[in-house]
């Protein structure tokens, strides 16, 4: 997948908790639950938003990978990567 | 011979005076169940699905959607099934006492009559609503989907507006409230229909929107009860700092192999740990009414949800100590869906916003160290959970790195005093050291 692709997958996985939120709202290096005002709550459903979204399995010890934009894009880039 | 039973509008807590009727959900001549929505009501909290209390008949509906009517106004009839029905408990219940109260200080309130006919909430229907309802998680990323907000999305389903049919002018053709605007403009079917803007409130603002509007209302709503709270409770407030270390272990631990929509949060964990120790301390989980304290029947939590579109919502998980931790995960999942008015999820129940017995407000990852609320009435407690924070701790000798959050706990002095409250928090601390006895 490429990365607009990927791109449109994470913002529309946080469309579905904040659908306010548009992609040039949020700075990709910063908290993505603070860009978007997600508590734990928001957090986890976004998460797996995004799982179906894109497939990929999301564990627990990946969540600290998760936190800003850019390390999302990184993380499923890998583990889109790692499928092929 | 067969009893008429009034079906009135509830009062949905202390501070609401007043509901509108919708949509009814069923028809004369129905027979309908304990525990069935038969009526969606708006209210300053949203839209809300009215349940009814008795197995029966339904004779007439005296109120016909869209009307905005007093508490405890007559909205149907239904004559009772005898055999299937399960008597009400004589008692008088909270719901009566508290319209009561309300037709006693609310002056337009001139039937009490009719608001002394609010009906009892009977306990195995709150059994009922434990199972948690999940639906739709499957389908969170619809082929055909439609970028709207949820109170776009809302509003067009008052209005009966298929969002798919509206050509949205926001990024990715997002439908905006303007859009759906125009759409009811150029309806005039549409358009005839009375909305939001029949509440008295629209005096004071008229020309906002109905999201505005509800905004509005809430607000009006939450200051209603918090100013009453604050002029009749007389609070004092505790606090204790407590280590999670444990309770953090063991959620890793348990989340490892679980998927995000299987993930507990912390707030799980505290609920069960709050419920178990009301259950040593009963003097915390009840109602003050008449100048007595009247223990309640069971643990029936409320739990503070923020809206994105400001405001709060504080629906009751029931009977929480009988859950399990990850029950009561899942039942909070259901209910801020719902809270949150996401359409698929389903509305709130009557029944969730009437018999809380206790309120938790949980700051979160993102909020302050402490909180102290304000006690909603006629509950005599809420305790407040501050974010968790990592700090240097000693342990078994050893400074290390460990994990810590403040509980509060704002009391009504009428009924607890302050050695009962620190000794609710201490037992409530050592409950949360033992996550896995949970």
């Amino acid at each position: 997948m490429n990365t607009e692709k990927l791109e449109q997958l994470i913002i529309e996985s946080i469309q579905e908790i904040a659908p306010e939120i548009e992609l040039n709202d949020i700075d990709f290096d910063e908290d993505i639950r603070e860009e978007c005002d997600l508590d734990s709550m928001d957090f986890i459903n976004y998460l797996e938003a995004l799982k179906k979204a894109s497939g990929i399995n999301i564990a627990e010890a990946d969540y600290a990978q998760l936190y800003t934009f850019n390390h999302t894009l990184a993380f499923l880039q890998a583990q889109t990567h790692n499928d092929h | 011979m067969t009893k008429s039973i009034d079906i009135t509008m509830p009062s949905l807590g202390a501070d609401m005076s007043e509901g509108m009727l919708v949509k009814w959900l069923i028809n004369v001549g129905e027979y309908v169940h304990h525990g069935q929505a038969i009526a969606v009501l708006e209210t300053q909290k949203g839209a809300i699905d009215m349940e009814v209390y008795y197995d029966g008949t339904i004779t007439e509906l005296l109120v016909q959607p869209i009307k905005t009517v007093p508490v405890g106004t007559v909205l149907a009839k239904l004559e009772l099934n005898k055999e299937l029905s399960k008597q009400p408990s004589e008692k008088l219940t909270i719901e009566q006492e508290q319209s009561e109260e309300l037709s006693a200080t609310d002056s337009h309130f001139s039937d009490k009559k009719t608001a002394e006919k609010v009906q009892p909430t009977n306990k195995s229907f709150a059994a009922k609503q434990q199972e948690p309802k999940l639906k739709n998680s499957n389908n969170l990323v619809s082929k055909t989907r439609v970028f709207a907000s949820p109170v776009v999305r809302k509003i067009a389903k008052q209005k009966n507006i298929d969002l798919s049919a509206v050509s949205g002018s926001g990024a990715n053709n997002a439908v905006l409230l303007k859009d759906i605007e125009r759409c009811t403009e150029n309806n005039t079917e549409h358009a005839a229909e009375p909305n939001f803007q029949k509440l008295p409130t629209q005096k004071v603002s008229e020309k906002k929107s109905p999201e505005q509007q509800q905004l509005t209302e809430m607000r009006a709503a939450i200051a209603a009860a918090m100013t009453k709270s604050k002029q009749h409770i007389p609070h004092f407030y505790l606090s204790k700092t407590i280590e999670v270390n444990k309770a953090q272990q063991w959620l890793e631990q348990i989340n490892q192999d679980k998927s995000p929509k299987e993930h507990i949060l912390l707030v799980a964990v505290l609920l069960k740990a709050v419920a178990l120790t009301l259950n040593k301390y009963p003097e915390l989980n009840g109602f003050y009414l008449n100048d007595h304290f009247e223990k309640a029947d069971e643990i029936n939590i409320a739990n503070v949800i923020s809206l994105r579109t400001g405001g709060v919502v504080v629906p009751s998980l029931q009977a929480v100590d009988t859950l399990s931790v990850s029950q009561i995960m899942a039942a909070l999942q259901n209910v801020t869906a719902r809270a949150r008015a996401k359409e698929e999820s389903g509305r709130l129940r009557s029944s969730e916003l009437m018999n809380a017995s206790i309120t938790v407000t949980n700051m979160g990852d993102r909020g302050a160290d402490n909180v102290f609320g304000v006690i909603y009435p006629p509950q005599v407690a809420i305790i407040g959970f501050g974010k968790v924070k990592k700090t240097p701790q000693v342990i078994d000798g050893e400074l290390a790195i460990g994990f810590e959050l403040t509980v509060s706990l704002s009391a009504d002095h009428r009924v607890i005093d302050g050695i009962l409250a620190g000794k609710f928090l201490n037992a409530l601390a050592k409950r949360i050291q033992k996550p896995e006895q949970l």
